[in-house]
């Protein structure tokens, strides 16, 4: 690990769990891939919670379940038999290419880092998946309102409530992290998009099918594009252009 | 041949594989100290003060070193032959700071953690000076980077802040463009782009039993560490040895003295053995780069489409110091003057400092940047004559018996040696090539819808060593066993010349290669070697080493026939056969000679130095798709083949053009450094500066054409750096035939090509 770890917590239970992760200095450790990348000198005690959340996916046409410790490797080996054309595929698969790497990243890290380019995390929000949250008792939300608080320990999204589902990814390579990530599902009469990038958060629109047209698609492009941050590749007229062309190309595939 | 010109398993293939403890850092440290940089937070400025006295009171911290600790010395970090034709403009640490990342102080403890504790409490006064990042505003502005000091050596003009000046001409390029009949111009860029090497820079340093100073270190150039730690610090080279184990990838980055005058002044200063490793985002900030260079060329060409004239100006920045700055601008345009022919040429270049990190060799060291410009520039020229782009460079490559004569205009920073080019296999490149891209089929396709396909070509020339300048040398003795020790100066830096040397000396010798015992490479106990760049190892090092190889075996000959006391005997099958069927065995000849008859110990030295550099040549060609919605370029396809004259072993020379591929896809389309407008590095991690990726990797066919270089070791050239250079031109050539739209500024954004597309409808 690093130098400024002083302690490795192993709790025995996700109320140890949670109450240690209230303190200052804390992180919840279970894959590590983020945690060991940036080597964060503030954290001085990391809680091993490897023995308390479940690692294994479920999936069939109703359901998929996702326990917080599956990896994202997992979700491929798993879900792929049932659906090979799993959108998902394209974000976990730049995640780790290898099923022999070391650290292999976690969904429950990935949603518990919330960082707006993550592939999975756009795909997640866009299929309105659940969370399971603990924070001294289980409950569950949706992940478009999950406010970062608590320990993250099963998701769920239902394929048979959506019509379709289809993701689009732009980035400089495959591995790189994407410039701008849109996800979309058409369900019940509309088209539902969750937006995500180079951004400060991930943002979700909706628009009934029969509203669908040019004026739409600019609409959630100027809007999205708000919160998204300009950098060397590319100014946020480009970042435009570019959720106008993912958002165009969801919108005609679903 | 059995073994040259074969796959063979790599001589320290197992070890690496098994993770044995073969890296620098692989060894005990029982009371290390470890040492760490404070760097410079601002781009220039002077340090007024530095209280260390919070720091010093810090359990655990042994030494804060900074400027006022060492008398004033300049040197050059580049890791070159001596006299190094590179500046000498740096101090170990300076009063002034230069770019953001340069050196304020080194402060060494007992653990990492103390040490950052340590670095956050040292107090330094600076006193900020306007800085310079543009490089087209550096000559003969106010702002002076290198204020004239005495001690400094080889700077071509500090008061203009120009490292290095090349104005050379071979006949009159001004009548040579007047009396053509067409002409044509264009500048193209290239940003700073990083090695990336996996493993960091890392050197421990310690006494031994005789105090003499030990440093074990990852360096391309143990010989030239051992003489510049010696300058530094006023230490006889004697006292000091260098050790370089395995290498985890150098890429011209450990060209360079680095940090091991450093850790090595803690050691000396304190007496106790020092650990000092760069982080990741050190390595970005604080370590060394390619060289941003602007090129321009502007070519002229009679009616019948060869060359009359080309006259060619390189703005190059060396950053806040001037490591390479003359070489690497020589290379551009050495290399690039090497390919086509031309009666009249002209360089006129200038290396400036800037308040950005300073460069320094990657391989390919220039001629990536010059080829990206002369080779997007001849398929301009091709499109704007309406010819076939490789027909129109098969008319102007120099042939075979043909000298080049920038090869003696351009030496290194001095003047060079003529070439006579006794093979060129590059019209057999570009066939073989254009036909596994399939290069008429997406070339004419149709050029409609959103997602664009085209192909691209670029052909480049490199070199095989320094003329004139690099020496490789080897010791070899026999064992009873029948192996050999091979004892070599080159540096194996992760590329597997350890390899291609044994197999040299088995091939030469008629035994096996695991009968090669390779040891490379340390001062104490290999000869000298100028160290693992300018892709000289296998030419100059593999050079000495086929002639010591040949030395022995004459010496098992001559041995062989005494204690047979016979006059006339050949060698068959590891024996010494005479013409009546007697013989005696490599193993016995040895035992024989060691314990009982004609007792002697088999052995040779040898060194090779040359003062040809035959160009290896390669033609690359891409196969692109993009989409024109979006400025994404895909690449589909890389095709690279390379006449390295006899490969010495195919396997590993492929391993060479498909790690090179990928590093030269990353300039063209993802790496760039980027520095805010305070000159501070933006981009310094893998998860913001992106590197190729295996599952970004194209389909690459890397093969090599055979041509036989009378000068190298049973016919070969170099390998390691050609394969760098022509995938960059040939995407963006590529882009161009899909697209319409040429890219002039690398890397090639996505914004930069939706923009270029839109003006092209």
């Amino acid at each position: 690990m690093w130098y400024s770890i002083k302690s490795i917590q192993t709790p025995q239970t996700l109320d140890e769990a949670f109450l240690q992760q209230q303190q200052e200095g804390s992180a919840l450790f279970s894959g590590g891939s983020y945690l060991v990348a940036e080597k964060n000198p503030s954290i001085r005690t990391l809680i091993d919670i490897n023995g308390l959340v479940d690692n294994f996916v479920n999936a069939d046409d109703k359901a998929v379940t996702i326990q917080a410790g599956a990896t994202l490797q997992s979700f491929m080996d798993t879900v792929k038999p049932i659906n090979p054309n799993c959108r998902l595929f394209d974000g976990a698969r730049a995640s780790c290419p290898s099923k022999n790497i070391r650290n292999q990243r976690t969904f429950g890290g990935e949603v518990g880092q919330n960082r707006p380019n993550s592939d999975a995390l756009v795909f997640l929000h866009a299929v309105d998946a659940d969370l399971t949250i603990y924070t001294g008792s289980e409950r569950t939300i949706s992940i478009r309102e999950w406010d970062g608080n608590g320990i993250v320990t099963q998701i769920a999204y239902y394929p048979n409530k959506i019509e379709s589902i289809e993701l689009q990814r732009f980035s400089v390579l495959q591995s790189a992290p994407a410039i701008v990530i849109v996800g979309g599902i058409r369900r019940s009469g509309q088209l539902e998009f969750a937006i995500g990038g180079t951004a400060h958060k991930i943002q979700t629109f909706n628009v009934m099918m029969n509203n669908w047209n040019k004026n739409s698609i600019s609409e959630i492009a100027k809007n999205a594009v708000r919160q998204f941050i300009p950098d060397h590749f590319g100014s946020l007229a480009y970042k435009e252009s570019l959720i106008a062309t993912a958002v165009k190309r969801l919108g005609d595939a679903l | 041949m059995k073994i040259v010109g074969h796959k063979t398993r790599r001589v320290d293939g197992l070890a690496l594989a098994k993770g044995k403890p073969v890296f620098a850092d692989d060894m005990p440290k029982k009371d290390f100290l470890y040492a760490k940089i404070l760097h410079s937070p601002i781009a220039h400025g002077r340090i007024k003060s530095i209280d260390k006295t919070e720091a010093m009171g810090i359990d655990g911290i042994a030494a804060i070193l900074a400027h006022e600790d060492f008398s004033v010395h300049y040197y050059t970090t580049a890791g070159q032959g001596f006299p190094e034709p590179s500046p000498r403009d740096t101090r170990i640490f300076d009063d002034t700071v230069r770019f953001v990342g340069d050196r304020v102080a080194v402060v060494a403890g007992e653990s990492l953690e103390v040490v950052e504790k340590a670095l956050k409490l040292i107090h330094v006064e600076y006193e900020e000076l306007p800085a310079i990042f543009d490089v087209r505003e550096s000559i003969d502005n106010e702002i002076i980077i290198h204020p004239g000091k005495d001690g400094f050596s080889f700077l071509h003009d500090a008061k203009r802040n120009i490292a290095a000046n090349i104005d050379e001409e071979l006949g009159d390029v001004e009548t040579g463009l007047k009396e053509s009949a067409h002409v044509f111009e264009g500048t193209y860029y290239t940003p700073y782009v990083q090695q990336a090497h996996i493993e960091p820079h890392i050197t421990l340093t310690w006494f031994d039993e005789n105090d003499r100073l030990i440093i074990r270190t990852a360096t391309q150039v143990p010989f030239h560490v051992r003489r510049i730690v010696g300058e530094v610090l006023d230490i006889p080279v004697g006292k000091i040895r260098v050790i370089k184990p395995r290498i985890g990838g150098g890429f011209g980055g450990k060209q360079e003295i680095l940090n091991e005058e450093v850790c090595a002044a803690i050691t000396v200063k304190t007496g106790k053995p020092c650990r000092l490793e760069y982080t990741r985002e050190e390595e970005f900030y604080a370590a060394r780069s390619r060289h941003p260079q602007y090129v321009t060329y502007k070519i002229g060409f009679r009616d019948d489409l060869t060359i009359n004239a080309i006259d060619m100006e390189i703005l190059q920045n060396s950053g806040g110091y001037g490591p390479h700055s003359l070489t690497v601008m020589s290379v551009t345009a050495n290399k690039t003057l090497s390919l086509y022919r031309s009666p009249h040429i002209r360089i006129r270049a200038n290396s400036v400092y800037t308040n950005l990190p300073p460069a320094g060799a990657y391989r390919g060291y220039g001629a990536p940047q010059g080829f990206f410009a002369l080779e997007s520039l001849m398929d301009e020229i091709a499109e704007k004559l309406n010819v076939d782009p490789m027909d129109l460079r098969k008319k102007n490559y120099f042939q075979e018996g043909e000298e080049i004569p920038i090869a003696k205009l351009l030496g290194e920073g001095r003047e060079g040696f003529p070439v006579i080019l006794n093979t060129n296999g590059i019209e057999a490149c570009i066939d073989r090539g254009r036909k596994l891209i399939d290069w008429d089929t997406i070339r004419n396709s149709e050029k409609t819808g959103v997602f664009r396909r085209g192909v691209g070509v670029a052909t480049v020339a490199q070199a095989s060593g320094i003329a004139g300048v690099d020496m490789g040398s080897v010791y070899m003795k026999m064992n009873e066993d029948g192996s050999f020790n091979l004892n070599v100066g080159a540096t194996d830096l992760g590329t597997g010349s350890d390899t291609a040397l044994a197999q040299i000396a088995a091939e030469v010798l008629g035994v096996p290669v695991d009968k090669i015992i390779v040891l490379s490479s340390d001062t104490d106990t290999t000869p000298f070697d100028t160290g693992a760049y300018a892709s000289s190892t296998t030419y100059i090092s593999g050079g000495a080493v086929k002639k010591a190889a040949e030395d022995i075996l004459q010496q098992i000959l001559e041995q062989g026939k005494k204690i047979l006391g016979i006059t006339e005997a050949i060698i068959e099958d590891n024996h010494v056969v005479s013409p009546d069927g007697k013989s005696i065995s490599y193993q016995d000849i040895c035992t024989k000679s060691f314990y009982t008859d004609h007792q002697k110990q088999i052995q040779a030295t040898a060194s090779k130095i040359s003062y040809d550099s035959p160009p290896p040549y390669n033609a690359t060609f891409a196969d692109v798709t993009v989409d024109t919605e979006t400025g994404f370029v895909k690449v589909n396809k890389i095709v690279s083949i390379t006449d390295s004259g006899q490969v010495i072993n195919p396997q590993m020379s492929e391993g060479q053009a498909e790690g090179a591929i990928p590093q030269s896809l990353g300039m063209a389309l993802s790496e760039f450094m980027i520095f805010d407008d305070k000159g501070r590095a933006v981009n310094r991690d893998f998860e913001h500066y992106h590197i190729y990726t295996s599952i970004d990797m194209p389909e690459i066919i890397a093969e090599f054409v055979h041509t036989h270089e009378p000068s190298g070791p049973f016919g070969a050239k170099a390998v390691a750096e050609i394969p760098i250079i022509g995938p960059a031109p040939a995407v963006v050539n590529a882009i161009y035939n899909a697209c319409g739209v040429r890219i002039r500024e690398l890397p090639i954004t996505p914004e930069a090509v939706l923009s270029g597309f839109s003006k092209t409808k």
